[in-house]
């Protein structure tokens, strides 16, 4: 997947080749909020302000996880306290929740909104939703929340306006994209505007279409853009203050120009409106805080990328030639970059709390593309690590023919621990400790001696897992692993002393995970792992097989 | 062949640095298992005397006492020789070379500065002959070049099917070199050398013991050269021939040698047969003792005390 689109000229190009149907698109909206020639806006301060924010990563049975769907809610509810008139009291940052919880903040901040009514006051509700969509359903891990009902309710609520914005779908057969198979895709019917009057849904993606995510830019491309219009990139009237419809229009053409060269393909998201009478509606003011970094009109248009300190792209600004921007970002150490086509235009700023800082050309310097801080050696990228236990057991032989009865067959009982996603996505690396023993008989020249065995194994493993293959609960997984082997035996005859062995062994493992629920899992795992036998004067190389059952309990990724 | 060296279980330091090597190390060996059950144990080279109670009956019989003696005696040269091998049974080959396995040199208990070395060669068995180990056991004295080396025990084992250490073995003990150059050998003080012909494993067990020792300054109390044959049934009957010296008969050779052959059962009853062979009644005086299995004297035919009767039957 081009991850790195958001930094390509061929896509910029092809944005400009899109542009006629956002153009359509933001016409129809101009049009009805009658906010072409500004008329009618909704003031920032106007309305007392509820936001529900969601974000899942896991989808349940039939999805993969996401990397940024927290991410990306946790970014949209910094903006909108920060900048969108929502008091921390009234957003509600709901991480991982399920259908119920959904339901339940929604129905909470639906009572506290009539209790803002009753004092005489208007009020708006944004309700944000990034995860999984699936068969006409919000999918919040193990739970559903169906599309229908979901917009009924909204319809209902007891706000003046009400805005939904799902960034969602529920494809998934390409890399990167939002859920886990090709299926028809999530949309909101935006057929009959009229039906819900008073509700705007924005989409990430229009039918048939998968949403995507990005590595580069630690997110969605929607929710990212939406975003960075909503701090002061979309601000095309450059009168401080983000509309509704700038930010679609922003996050739209973006969105397209960023996805038109992916392999999932072009993301096109949509709009459907009912605000006839209310007028556009402003969702930031990025003004009011005089905080954040200024681009000054006679700053070279271009696109700035604004990286954080952790390395992700905290805002991308498309400056026009003459025009003025201010993007109000939070206070803190960023880098910027302007991408030319022969060199990178580069530099940092430091923006501290309640100051505005003018940018200015000599702040940045000439760089070559090796130093871009987007893809930067430094970068950070967003932890999905997460642990995983589990415990079992199993049993392990040796293959007969060369082991001359070294080693007999025991069964083993362990416990592993498992880091998921810490290398890179897919990745497991597993530690196991598992131990075990058995009786048995060596045979001497003259006869049998029985004795005890007792085995101690500690090994770490690099699985690769195929999580997204629509093998439904059935994850696959295989890889390599090296273990320490501790072997001993303890003799009956007490007059022959004890014998002990410690080897490093490499081998392979394959298995499969199914998934019982949204944390346990029953694992079944096959081994066949090497053994270099050399205490005796012919080294021998051994081979021995494990098979094993474990449950296993994930504890998932970071909240 | 190369020889492959392996210490016993690998202390910590030893474990990483073969750990690091991506090879196995430590003593987990069935063919090092062939070699250790090939040398003598304790039940091997010692015999059980036909009173096994520790506590001796107030007026126990005279014979019965004098065999239990004896048999002390015997298990005690053993027990020497059995401090010298143990050392070695107690760990695993310093060195694997083919069919022969070497336990050092290493540091000797009880001696410091000295070393030994323990070497043993196994020749596999052919369709005429069976498995066969031969060892040695020498002591280097402190400082001493390899050629210095003393030679304290040789032996050889003959293996056979029946069980695990089941053969016919031999020993010489010789550790009149290395105590002359200073080697302490506990329980071996007075010994030139001990000899041992055994049967392990298998019924009747047998064993047939040579000791010379040092000449004493009262020849009247320890014998020079000295031979102990004894044979155990899987019943607990059991033989034992020896000699024996004590003044029996008056006379002006004052102590007299006496031959004497103890047969009794594994219930505890039993007879000596006395005979003199040496001194003033040599050829001349013979007697049977019995004892009853509560050690007291059932019958003495030198004084026609009990019944002749209450002997057991000879085998």
């Amino acid at each position: 997947m081009p991850v790195a689109s958001t930094s390509t000229s061929p896509v910029r190009l092809r944005a400009v080749r899109l542009g006629a149907a956002r153009a359509c698109a933001v016409a129809l909206v101009g049009a009805a909020l009658g906010v072409a020639s500004g008329g009618g806006t909704a003031r920032a301060d106007d309305l007392h302000r509820f936001a529900l924010i969601v974000g899942n990563d896991k989808g349940g049975a039939g999805t993969r996880p996401l990397s940024y769907a927290k991410e990306d809610a946790r970014k949209v509810w910094d903006v909108l306290t920060r900048l969108g008139s929502v008091r921390a009291d009234d957003a509600r940052l709901l991480l991982d929740g399920d259908a119920a919880q959904f339901l339940a903040a929604l129905g909470d901040a639906e009572r506290r909104a009539r209790g803002v009514a009753a004092r005489g006051e208007k009020t708006a509700l944004i309700v944000y939703y990034s995860g999984h969509a699936k068969d006409g359903a919000l999918r919040l891990g193990d739970s559903a929340l169906p599309l229908a009902s979901l917009k009924a309710r909204l319809a209902q609520a007891p706000f003046d306006v009400r805005i939904g914005i799902f960034d969602a779908c529920q494809s998934g057969a390409m890399t990167r994209t939002k859920g886990a198979r090709k299926a028809p895709a999530f949309e909101i019917d935006t057929s009959n505007p009229r039906e819900a009057r008073g509700v705007v849904i924005l989409t990430s993606s229009a039918s048939d279409e998968d949403s995507q995510e990005s590595d580069l830019i630690g997110g969605s491309y929607f929710s990212h853009h939406l975003a960075s219009g909503l701090l002061g990139g979309a601000d095309k009237s450059g009168d401080g203050r983000v509309t509704l419809s700038e930010a679609y229009a922003y996050a739209y053409d973006r969105t397209v120009a960023d996805t038109a060269d992916s392999a999932a393909g072009a993301q096109h998201p949509t709009f459907s409106y009912d605000l006839a009478g209310n007028g556009d509606l402003v969702l930031t003011d990025v003004v009011a805080r005089r905080e954040g970094l200024l681009f000054p009109a006679e700053a070279p248009a271009g696109t700035y990328f604004l990286v954080d300190d952790k390395g992700f792209v905290a805002a991308e600004i498309a400056k026009l030639s003459g025009a003025t921007r201010q993007i109000a970002l939070a206070p803190g150490r960023y880098r910027i970059k302007r991408r030319l086509p022969d060199r990178l235009r580069i530099g940092q700023v430091d923006i501290p709390p309640g100051q505005l800082v003018a940018l200015s050309e000599p702040m940045l310097r000439d760089a070559p593309f090796s130093d871009d801080p987007v893809k930067g050696p430094d970068r950070e990228p967003v932890s999905l690590a997460h642990w995983s236990m589990a415990a079992g057991g199993g049993y392990q032989s040796i293959f007969a023919a060369p082991s001359a009865g070294l080693f007999p067959a025991t069964g083993l009982a362990g416990l592993e621990f498992t880091l998921r996603d810490f290398f890179r996505r897919d990745w497991a690396w597993g530690f196991d400790v598992a131990a075990g023993g058995t009786s048995a008989n060596v045979g001497v020249v003259t006869g049998s001696l029985p004795y005890r065995f007792t085995e101690l194994s500690l090994a770490s493993s690099l699985l690769t897992e195929w999580r997204r293959r629509g093998w439904g609960p059935v994850v696959p997984f295989a890889g390599v692993r090296v273990a320490l082997l501790l072997m001993a035996r303890k003799f009956d005859d007490h007059a022959l002393p004890d014998q002990a062995f410690a080897t490093v062994s490499p081998g392979v493992i394959a298995g499969a995970r199914v998934n019982v629920s949204e944390s346990l899992s029953v694992v079944l795992r096959g081994r066949l792992h090497y053994l270099l036998y050399n205490v005796d004067e012919t080294n021998r190389s051994l081979g021995y097989w494990e098979a094993a059952t474990f449950l296993q309990y994930d504890f998932g990724g970071r909240p | 062949m190369t020889a492959r060296t392996a210490s016993r279980l690998p202390g910590s330091a030893g474990l990483l640095a073969c750990l690091a090597a991506v090879a196995g190390c430590g003593n987990y060996s069935n063919e090092d298992l062939d070699f250790v059950s090939a040398i003598p144990q304790t039940a091997d080279v010692s015999v059980e005397a036909p009173r096994q109670s520790p506590i001796r009956p107030a007026a126990e019989d005279d014979a019965l006492q004098t065999t239990t003696d004896v048999t002390r005696k015997m298990n005690a040269s053993a027990a020497g020789l059995l401090a010298l091998v143990d050392q070695i049974r107690s760990s695993y080959p310093t060195s694997r070379n083919g069919n022969q396995r070497i336990w050092g040199p290493a540091p000797a208990d009880n001696n410091p500065g000295w070393q030994f070395e323990f070497t043993m060669t196994k020749a596999p068995a052919t369709a005429i002959a069976p498995t066969r180990f031969d060892y040695s056991l020498l002591m280097i004295p402190p400082g001493a070049a390899p050629t210095g080396a003393l030679s304290v025990l040789t032996g050889w084992f003959i293996a056979a099917a029946g069980g695990v250490g089941t053969g016919t073995g031999h020993v010489d003990l010789t550790p009149a070199a290395a105590r002359d150059a200073g080697a302490i050998l506990p329980g071996l003080e007075k010994l030139m050398s001990l000899g041992i012909d055994y049967n392990a494993g298998g019924w009747p067990r047998t064993l047939t013991m040579t000791i010379v020792s040092i000449p004493t300054v009262d020849p009247t109390t320890d014998a020079v050269n000295a031979t102990y044959t004894y044979e155990r049934n899987e019943n607990g009957d059991g033989t034992m021939s020896f000699t024996f010296l004590k003044d029996v008969v008056p006379g002006p050779a004052g102590v007299d040698t006496l031959s004497i052959t103890s047969h009794w059962l594994g219930a505890g009853a039993g007879r000596s047969d006395v005979a003199v062979i040496g001194g003033d009644g040599a050829g001349l005086i013979s007697w049977t003792d019995c004892w009853d299995a509560a050690s007291m004297t059932s019958y003495d035919s030198r004084t026609a005390v009990g019944d002749p009767s209450a002997c057991i039957a000879l085998p």
